[in-house]
């Protein structure tokens, strides 16, 4: 072990001993050599060390529940081939599926959030998605366009396999899910699996669907009237997304965001 | 302005958020830069990076102690940079005089660095301050964590320079054996 080590690891120690030690640098200065000021600093630290934050975490995000608003598209003919809209040197092409049906699935999972945590272990939270992805938490969300911000960033967990015998506990984590909004009505779910397609409590219908590409990734997505879905595969990751109230112009410009990244 | 104020201007991406956490927090944030790496240009972009790393981590994150959790990030930010300076850019900082009194706990030895047992040695580390005395953990985390030097921590404490040496170098003892018996290999 390094003492570089052993010096990065204070920086997860808990807020609130950070804080006693905080209170005590901002206060005056200290007469030396007084018996009486020593006992007065002591009488001020026992002060520190029982006032001393608890953390409380005071925020209550809205818990997303199954996605149960699909609409049902009415069957209809495939949208033409839309050729991009992005820059030349980006090739997209978009063809959007109609819906010939939608089925409901089963979801044996829980969510588990990640908001009310210390920061410590948001850091640990942090490395976890690293490892998992292969990509930093902050590159992956620095992907998202201009204009959308994340307002929620949970997991799917589901009850794992040991031995052959499932486990009793949610404690296998398979999606990496993140909301969004763009502030203009547009909304936005983009869940991540690196070893299968995210879970979705519906699948749809449509026979012979057509692929779209972007930049070579393959892609399949159905929907219509600013409702759209798609389910792709791109640089370790298996993509699951779902974005409502936007545009063609705007659905093209998200997925290029996240699929064209340098 | 209030610290939980200026969390929910990050969390309204409202860009005072940055201006507040400037106003407030900069000098602090500088503060903690510059005794890691010696350096006003070098310091003054990890403050500026702790920045952009906060307006990114709110949503979703919702700090509890803002100061703290901005403390943090300006450090590791700093020792990130620190770790990746020439060996001569290193030297002059508060910072890398205390690596080498912290060398005292360790053996020098190569570590793989799992995150995971990152975790386990800052909770060992933890429970050993927090059964410490509470000048020995103030004056502990002014050094290791802080990166102050040993007259300005002198300068906030009743005892003389040789005495908060003292409490150091017993700390670092009493720290070396605590994690021996909480089976780290040093």
């Amino acid at each position: 072990m390094t003492a570089q080590y052993l010096s990065e690891s204070l920086n997860l120690l808990s807020d609130d001993l950070l804080y006693e030690t905080d209170r005590a640098r901002l206060a005056p200065a200290k007469k030396k050599h007084s018996i009486r000021n020593w006992s007065a600093l002591a009488a001020c630290l026992c002060i520190l060390a029982v006032g001393a934050a608890v953390v409380t975490p005071h925020f209550s995000p809205t818990v997303p529940g199954p996605n149960t608003d699909n609409p049902i598209i009415s069957p209809g003919e495939v949208v033409p081939d839309t050729p991009g809209t992005t820059a030349p040197e980006v090739e997209v092409t978009l063809r959007i599926n109609t819906l010939n049906g939608v089925g409901v699935a089963d979801m044996d999972l829980k969510i588990k959030h990640y908001d009310k945590l210390p920061y410590d272990v948001w850091q640990m939270v942090l490395a976890e998605f690293h490892d998992n992805t292969d990509i930093p938490y902050e590159d992956f969300t620095t992907r998202f366009p201009e204009g959308w911000q994340k307002t929620n960033f949970y997991s799917h967990m589901i009850r794992g396999y040991k031995d052959g015998v499932r486990s009793e506990e949610y404690d296998t984590l398979h999606d990496y899910v993140f909301t969004l909004e763009n502030g203009d009505g547009g909304s936005a779910t983009v869940a991540i699996c690196p070893f299968e397609t995210p879970l979705r409590d519906c699948f749809f219908v449509s026979e012979n669907p057509k692929e779209s590409t972007i930049n070579g990734t393959p892609l399949v997505i159905h929907g219509d009237s600013g409702l759209y879905m798609t389910s792709f595969f791109h640089e370790g990751l298996y993509y699951d997304i779902e974005l409502s109230g936007i545009s063609k112009s705007e659905l093209e410009e998200f997925l290029v965001a996240l699929i064209v990244t340098e | 302005m209030q610290d939980h104020q200026i969390v929910e201007l990050y969390w309204q991406r409202d860009e005072a958020a940055i201006r507040e956490t400037e106003t407030k927090y900069g000098e602090y944030l500088l503060h903690i830069a510059r005794n890691i790496l010696f350096d006003h240009e070098d310091s003054r972009e990890s403050v500026n990076d702790t920045y952009l790393k906060a307006w990114n981590s709110m949503p979703p994150y919702r700090p509890d102690v803002l100061r703290a959790f901005l403390g943090k990030i300006t450090r590791q930010l700093s020792i990130d940079r620190y770790r990746t300076r020439t060996r001569d850019k290193r030297g002059g900082s508060e910072y890398a005089l205390s690596l080498s009194e912290l060398e005292e706990c360790v053996s020098g030895g190569d570590v793989t660095g799992r995150v995971v047992d990152q975790f386990l040695l800052a909770g060992a580390i933890e429970s050993w301050l927090r059964k410490q005395r509470p000048d020995t953990r103030q004056i502990f985390l002014e050094r290791y964590y802080y990166g102050d030097s040993v007259a300005e921590i002198t300068a906030r404490h009743p005892f003389t320079p040789s005495k908060v040496k003292s409490i150091l170098h017993r700390a670092r003892l009493s720290l070396r054996e605590a994690l021996k018996q909480e089976g780290f290999d040093l």
